[in-house]
């Protein structure tokens, strides 16, 4: 009635002019609260029982939806009259084009009665797909009931969502109504067949989707309160960086209102059967997260990870990872950031797949928050390894709160001994700077067990050390204090360690060596390297392995000045010498040197210093020329004397190869 | 007074005085990062560097040790570098820059497609950078994040490695950066790099 009336009101030019029974309304241009119209022509013939009705309108416009229509031909073959002032269409046809939709072309039942006025689209084709329903405005109310079937949701993306490009079939079903003072209300139910959508950088997309999107809301001046489920059963979605395949149906669902500057979800719920269930409500103010509750299960983190997890670890170590078992967690945030956090694992197993690390058996009640006192939280697990080495099992109980976690002393086995550790407190989780400091001991490490973990030949020994402070920062993580290890007789002093990048495609080890009275029967023994006897010390410095390989050293190998062991070596050891010499091992035992089965020595001496790809090679100061790797002593005497200081590191071997009996002569 | 602190302050001065200056060796780093990305680009396997003494040798040929001392042999064989006989002002002859190398070969054939197609291409730092996920199937998305982020890993390790191979870690900037251009010389026409903050089309 009050379109019709401000129709009137508006009209501009009305030219009317009857001939015979038809009476016709021609206007140049009509134009109304929100659009415009013309040339327009409407025409009535009343010669028939019931008069009939064509409007034909060239141009018009809808400003509030941006529409721009032209070739609107509306034709009422019977419109019915009474004298209440009723009129009826019962079947009108509609012909129009308005972009984006070529065609637009439809049946129509029309009634204005002192009731209001009422339209039944019965039904209405769009570019192949189908509206139908009612429309209608009855005293204060304005109400839609319409349903879709097959709509080209390509057809409005063009015009209306450019940036989005959707793509697919929409049907279902839309139900509202509008008050004069402003109320609204809505619902409906649409299902999507094969949809697709990317915004402008390709960054959100989705191909190939099934969805049903049900929609209950009402609202009044800019404020609409309401819920939507979402259900998306086929197709897959990338959301930066997240990937989703639904091979099973994820549905999400919301309930809450939203007013200008500020959007309160009383409840949101997102779940994927035996994948994962989160739900909890929030607060959005102001353009930043005022308030956050969530709740979250992954219920099967081998399903999990792929999609919700590693795409957020990508370029971290935990990006390539075998992942079984269950977690849980909780999250608060308030105005100011993450307020507490829970995280709860179940039977979980982590591996890299890279071989670097694993822990298996993981249980845990991990709960952090920001300010309160710090919380108690457990972690355990059962067995874990880092590279080829394996650790036992262990249960911490460790404290967190801020930008500190604290965990109380805790020990598990190592290498048949025990690895202690005191003392340890990490720092930086907020500001993304980790730091962790501990002291350690090692109680009884068996170098057997370390050998046999590293496939090296079996060292007989063991490691017993107390590291006042192992420290990592900026990826580098160092042992303040020296490491002994019981070797061979001796000791093995490790001093300084650094491992900078410990899980990085090249790991960078540095450390000093400093070794004292080794006995060299065990160690040839070991090696089977004929029999020496004697001791050994000396120093490695500036020892560095990259990537677990040799890159450089400087070592410097010598006889104790006061050594109270006997110097003897055996034919086998100079004939492995020998051997690798330059094959006189035969001429050797073949002459009558033969009859001897060991030699004395004075002492022995090796400096190798590795730069680079080149070996400098030194030993006990000779005069004439080369040096003393092995200085006989006593008769028969043997000297084993090199005679190259630089070779190439590969060539070490074939410098090996040099090495040669250069005196082997009776005094 | 003056005479107690004449000899400080004349070592001061004097030490003041002293200047070290160490060039980097721009040519030998182009040539050594050519090598590499050649290398690396064309996909093909490692060149190993011929084994050869850095000093005539004088000892006859092993035919080799036997039982433990051939496997410790063995180890030490697989822990140490080929020899290289010319000694280039930079080495790149290590056993971690070969091994960092072999990996981004290895990961070339990953990568080649996605380079071709302009999804990715050579930053101004020496790195591989996303250029747009647009030609990239959805489920391969992170599968190619991840590739980046480990060929970075890599690049980053190389360059470290290359410096501290060669005695001055300080040098890892100007290596970064010669490898930076280099990479964009060497990659194929068509391949995408990145400029001043732009992307351009080789």
């Amino acid at each position: 009635m009050s379109l019709l009336s401000r129709l009137g009101l508006c009209l501009v030019v009305a030219v009317s002019s009857a001939r015979g029974a038809v009476l016709a309304l021609d206007a140049a241009r009509l134009e109304g609260d929100g659009w415009e119209a013309g040339p327009l022509h409407l025409a009535l013939e009343v010669e028939g029982p019931l008069p009939a009705l064509e409007l034909k309108v060239a141009r018009f416009r809808l400003e509030p939806a941006a529409l721009e229509g032209r070739d609107l031909r509306l034709a009422c073959p019977r419109l019915e009259l009474d004298e209440t002032g009723d009129v009826r269409c019962p079947d009108a046809r509609l012909t129009l084009a308005m972009p984006p939709w070529k065609s637009v072309q439809g049946r129509l039942r029309g009634a204005k009665t002192g009731e209001g006025l009422t339209l039944s689209l019965s039904p209405l084709s769009l570019d192949g797909g189908r509206i139908e329903g009612t429309l209608s405005v009855s005293g204060a109310q304005s109400r839609a009931d319409l349903r879709f079937r097959g709509l080209d949701l390509a057809v409005p993306g063009r015009r209306w969502f450019v940036e989005w490009q959707p793509r697919g079939r929409l049907g279902g079903r839309f139900a509202g109504a509008l008050e004069t003072d402003g109320r609204w209300r809505v619902h409906g139910r649409w299902t999507l067949a094969e949809a697709a959508f990317s915004d402008v950088d390709g960054l959100r997309v989705g191909e190939g989707l099934s969805a049903v999107l049900t929609l209950e809301g009402r609202g009044r001046d800019g404020s609409a309160a309401g819920s939507v489920e979402l259900t998306l059963s086929d197709g897959q979605l990338y959301l930066d960086p997240f990937y989703l395949a639904f091979e099973r149906p994820l549905r999400v669902a919301v309930r809450g209102r939203v007013a200008p500057g500020e959007l309160r979800l009383s409840h949101f719920e997102a779940a994927m059967d035996g994948v994962f269930h989160a739900a909890g409500r929030l607060r959005w103010h102001g353009g930043r997260l005022h308030g956050l509750r969530l709740r979250a299960a992954l219920d099967d983190l081998e399903q999990a990870y792929p999609s919700l997890l590693q795409p957020v670890l990508i370029g971290t170590a935990l990006d390539d990872l075998e992942v079984e078992g269950r977690a849980s967690g909780t999250l608060v945030w308030g105005a100011d950031g993450p307020e507490a956090l829970g995280l709860m694992l179940d039977g979980v197993t982590v591996a890299d797949r890279g071989g670097r690390f694993r822990l298996a058996g993981v249980d845990a009640d991990l709960n952090w928050a920001r300010e309160d006192a710090p919380r108690d939280s457990t972690l355990a697990w059962r067995e874990a390894g880092l590279y080829r080495i394996g650790l036992g099992g262990t249960r911490l109980q460790l404290q967190a709160a801020g930008d500190r976690v604290t965990v109380a002393p805790f020990s598990l086995d190592l290498l048949d001994g025990r690895l202690e550790i005191t003392g340890l407190m990490l720092t930086g989780f907020l500001s993304g700077a980790l730091e962790a400091v501990a002291g350690a001991r090692l109680k009884g490490v068996k170098l057997e067990a370390l050998s046999r973990a590293l496939s090296w030949p079996p060292l007989q020994g063991e490691v017993n050390a107390v590291l006042p402070r192992l420290h990592y920062h900026e990826g580098r993580l160092s042992l303040e204090g020296d490491l002994v290890v019981e070797l061979f007789g001796g000791k093995v002093v490790v001093e300084g360690l650094e491992i900078q990048d410990p899980l990085g495609p090249a790991p960078v080890l540095e450390t000093r060596l400093r070794l004292e009275n080794l006995d060299l029967a065990q160690l040839s023994a070991t090696f089977s390297f004929g029999r020496i006897e004697g001791s050994l010390e000396g120093r490695v410095r500036n020892l560095r392995l990259v990537g677990w390989e040799l890159a450089a050293f400087d070592a410097e190998l010598r006889s104790p000045s006061d050594d109270p062991r006997p110097h003897r070596i055996s034919q086998r050891a100079i004939d492995d010498l020998t051997e690798l010499g330059n094959g006189v091992a035969s001429g050797l035992s073949g002459t009558f040197l033969g009859v001897f089965k060991t030699f004395a020595y004075d002492r022995l001496a090796l400096r190798v210093r590795l730069e680079g790809d080149t070996a400098h090679l030194d030993g006990a100061p000779r005069t004439g020329g080369g040096y003393y790797i092995v200085k006989g002593a006593l008769l028969p005497r043997v000297d084993v004397i090199g005679r190259n200081h630089r070779v190439a590191w590969k060539e070490l071997l074939s410098r090996l190869r040099n090495i040669r009996v250069q005196k082997a002569v009776v005094e | 007074m003056i005479k107690r602190a004449g000899w400080p302050l004349l070592s001061l001065l004097l030490s003041a005085c002293v200047t070290i200056n160490i060039y980097f060796p721009a040519a030998a780093a182009e040539e050594a990062a050519r090598v590499i990305v050649r290398d690396v680009l064309k996909g093909t396997e490692a060149a190993e560097p011929e084994a050869a003494p850095a000093e005539g040798q004088n000892g006859a040929a092993l035919d080799g040790p036997s039982g433990a001392l051939r496997m410790v042999l063995h180890l030490l064989e697989t822990m140490v570098p080929q020899a290289h006989a010319a000694q280039a002002d930079i080495n790149i002859n290590t056993p971690a820059i070969a091994r960092l190398r072999q990996s981004m070969q290895k990961r070339q054939k990953a990568l080649a497609p996605w380079y071709r197609a302009g999804a990715i291409g050579f930053n101004a730092r020496g790195l591989v950078e996303v250029r747009t996920l647009k030609p990239v199937p959805l489920n391969q998305r992170n599968r190619l994040k991840k590739l980046v982020a480990d060929e970075n890993e890599d690049r980053n390790a190389l360059y470290r490695e290359i410096a501290r191979a060669n005695g001055h870690p300080e040098w890892e900037d100007e290596i970064r950066k010669t490898f930076a251009r280099i990479w964009v010389e060497e990659a194929p026409k068509g391949y995408w790099y990145k400029t001043d903050g732009s992307w351009k089309r080789k």
